[in-house]
């Protein structure tokens, strides 16, 4: 084969090997789109990928008959209150790790990294108790510390990271030229972070956003109920709600989806330029 | 405008001791140069004077008003760092007005003090570019434009030219050399190169192990150094040092080198010179003898260097090694002897314990 049918070839197998993974990857939002458009054929065998007639019933339904804008407006304030704790508490200790370096902060940034590897399951008993006693439970803001705290450890670990990278005569420039340390901070070091703070934001607010285990647990009452746990009742002890539940999960994916559509230039370029020194 | 003064400064990291009371007064314009090997602390000096490190005892004086808890930026010094330190984020207009800013002018104000600034270092043409965009040459220009637009009382050098290749470095050399002239601002400026340090400072500060070893005029150190250390780290080609011992004979003292050649030493008028354990020549100070002069060594040629203008020669007997400068070009080959005799008024004698021994 000559050298050229050979990088042909090679392009081709790629072509062909990312629309397969392309297409693992967005079945599943296609089906959900297509089970929230027609919940007749989700069980039919062999399966109907085009449905045959399209209805918004669902979708009408669940903005009617169910809280669908409670839920969505819990979930906003719990991901968005996440997001913003996770992300003061990552900047300002990434920080300090990054720059402060002594036994004791290294002995934490190892300290903090193990944290990440205890389960969720194991913290949450624990946190139900201590929730109960400081009155926590049952709050959407509870909830938010509570998955801002599952986050903060890599969070914490990615703006030390950022911050490392970051000369730290750049810094000490900008107090030569009339900053103090935290005007330095906040003027020069910070936006030249944004990638990483970028990553932060939206890893933090995804998690408040999608989060079912903890939800489930420290919430108690219906007004409260974020989205995930909202699409748990369409599942009644007798039916499921296949299209409705489906329709729910379309709304509830939606912002996520554009919300990394908006940040997905920043993200790429903050999750792979630790890679290669800029 | 401002003098500095260093009063007993002291600074350790943990057990490593970083400066040892250095007592060091720097006038008002003068050009300053604090030189020696790495890790000597003449940039942990600068620092402390820019307020980046905090003195474990003594005190810095700036225009004789005392600094030590002054923050950086109430100091009202500017400093170029080594890798410039630009902002990547800022124009380069941006990066020169930021000091402005951060002090109150407006934005009418600093665009036109950052146009002056830019037309003094030719960067007219570059303000709207990015650091990333600029070479090194230009970058070190903007470093500098940042430290000079705001009139300081002090500029801080910390090894400003190591970036840039050796052609580049020698013409920025000049430019900062001509810019302080210019502008008269008393200057402190960090090296490691004993060039840089002789042609660009009034003032020579050596250091070695945090110590200040000898301080003056670049040619007074160059002619006179204390001790060992500064004689040959002052001055390139490096000072040879013959190492020996003094006999005293009835014509007088001879001297015994290590490598086992007798010479006798002339009289230099030293009182002290029982004590002599080195004799130190600069390499451009000697020149060729004739066979069976009576101050001449004769060695065997290792290596003949032309520079073009001069030839420069390292010779040996045993344990004995001299390079010299010759004038002019020759035909030496490696292998044959060569008789060499130093220029008399030109030796430095040393003690044992590397202290100079003078008249």
């Amino acid at each position: 084969m000559n050298p050229r049918t050979t990088s042909i070839l090679a392009s081709a197998g790629l072509f062909v090997l990312t629309l397969a993974c392309a297409g693992i990857v967005f079945f599943p939002y296609y089906w959900m789109i297509v089970s929230s458009l027609e919940a007749a054929s989700l069980f039919e065998w062999p399966p109907r990928l085009v449905p045959s007639s399209v209805t918004l019933e669902a979708y009408v339904r669940i903005f009617t008959e169910r809280d669908v804008f409670t839920w969505f407006k819990n979930t906003a304030f719990v991901a968005s209150s996440t997001s913003v704790f996770c992300t003061l508490v990552a900047i300002n200790g990434g920080y300090a790790l990054s720059r402060f370096r002594t036994h004791a902060t290294t002995g934490f940034s190892i300290f903090i990294l193990f944290s990440q590897l205890l389960p969720a399951t194991l913290i949450v008993v624990p946190l139900y108790v201590i929730f109960r006693q400081t009155g926590l439970y049952n709050s959407l803001i509870g909830l938010a510390i509570a998955d801002a705290a599952f986050v903060l450890p890599l969070a914490t670990w990615l703006m030390k990271g950022f911050f490392d990278r970051i000369p730290v005569e750049v810094e000490e420039q900008a107090m030569v030229d009339g900053c103090t340390r935290i005007g330095a901070f906040y003027r020069i070091v910070l936006p030249l972070a944004l990638p990483g703070l970028v990553v932060v934001v939206a890893m933090s607010f995804i998690t408040g956003w999608d989060e079912f285990f903890l939800a489930r647990t420290l919430i108690s009452s219906q007004g409260n109920w974020v989205f995930s746990v909202g699409l748990t009742s369409f599942e009644t002890q007798y039916a499921i709600a296949w299209d409705e539940m489906m329709a729910a999960a379309v709304v509830f994916a939606l912002p996520a989806v554009l919300f990394f559509l908006f940040v997905q230039r920043y993200l790429v370029s903050g999750l792979t330029s630790g890679a290669v020194k800029g | 405008m401002a003098g500095v003064q260093f009063v007993e400064i002291s600074k350790s990291f943990g057990q490593v001791q970083a400066v040892s009371e250095v007592n060091v007064e720097i006038e008002d314009g003068e050009f300053a140069v604090l030189v020696g090997p790495s890790g000597c602390g003449k940039s942990t000096l600068l620092r402390m004077l820019a307020g980046l490190e905090r003195a474990t005892s003594g005190s810095i004086k700036v225009g004789g008003k005392v600094v030590d808890d002054l923050p950086p930026k109430d100091r009202d010094v500017a400093m170029v760092f080594q890798n410039y330190a630009l902002y990547p984020q800022k124009t380069v207009a941006a990066n020169m007005g930021f000091p402005l800013r951060m002090r109150g002018a407006g934005r009418l104000e600093t665009d036109r003090r950052v146009l002056e600034t830019a037309r003094i270092l030719g960067l007219e043409d570059l303000l709207k570019r990015y650091p990333k965009q600029l070479s090194g040459g230009q970058r070190q220009r903007v470093a500098m434009g940042r430290a000079i637009i705001r009139n300081p009382s002090v500029f801080l050098f910390d090894e400003p030219l190591s970036n840039l290749d050796a052609k580049l470095r020698v013409r920025m050399r000049a430019e900062i050399k001509e810019l302080q002239q210019r502008l008269g601002t008393t200057t402190v400026y960090v090296t490691h190169d004993q060039i840089e340090a002789i042609t660009m400072s009034d003032k020579i500060v050596v250091m070695r192990n945090g110590r200040v070893e000898q301080v003056g005029s670049p040619l007074d150190v160059f002619d006179s150094p204390v001790n060992r250390f500064v004689a040959g780290f002052i001055g390139s080609p490096a000072m040879n040092f013959l190492e020996g011992r003094i006999r005293s004979t009835d014509d007088g003292p001879e001297f015994i080198t290590a490598g086992g050649l007798t010479w006798k030493l002339p009289d230099v008028g030293l009182r002290d010179l029982s004590r002599c354990a080195s004799i130190g020549m600069r390499p451009e100070h000697i020149e060729l003898a004739a066979e069976g002069e009576s101050d001449a060594f004769s060695l065997r040629i290792s290596v003949v260097e032309p520079t073009g203008a001069d030839t420069m020669i390292i010779a040996r007997n045993g344990s004995d090694e001299l390079s010299a400068l010759i004038k002019g070009r020759h035909a030496f080959v490696p292998g044959n002897s060569i008789h060499l005799k130093p220029l008399l008024g030109m030796l430095h004698f040393f003690a044992r314990d590397e202290k100079a021994i003078r008249t």
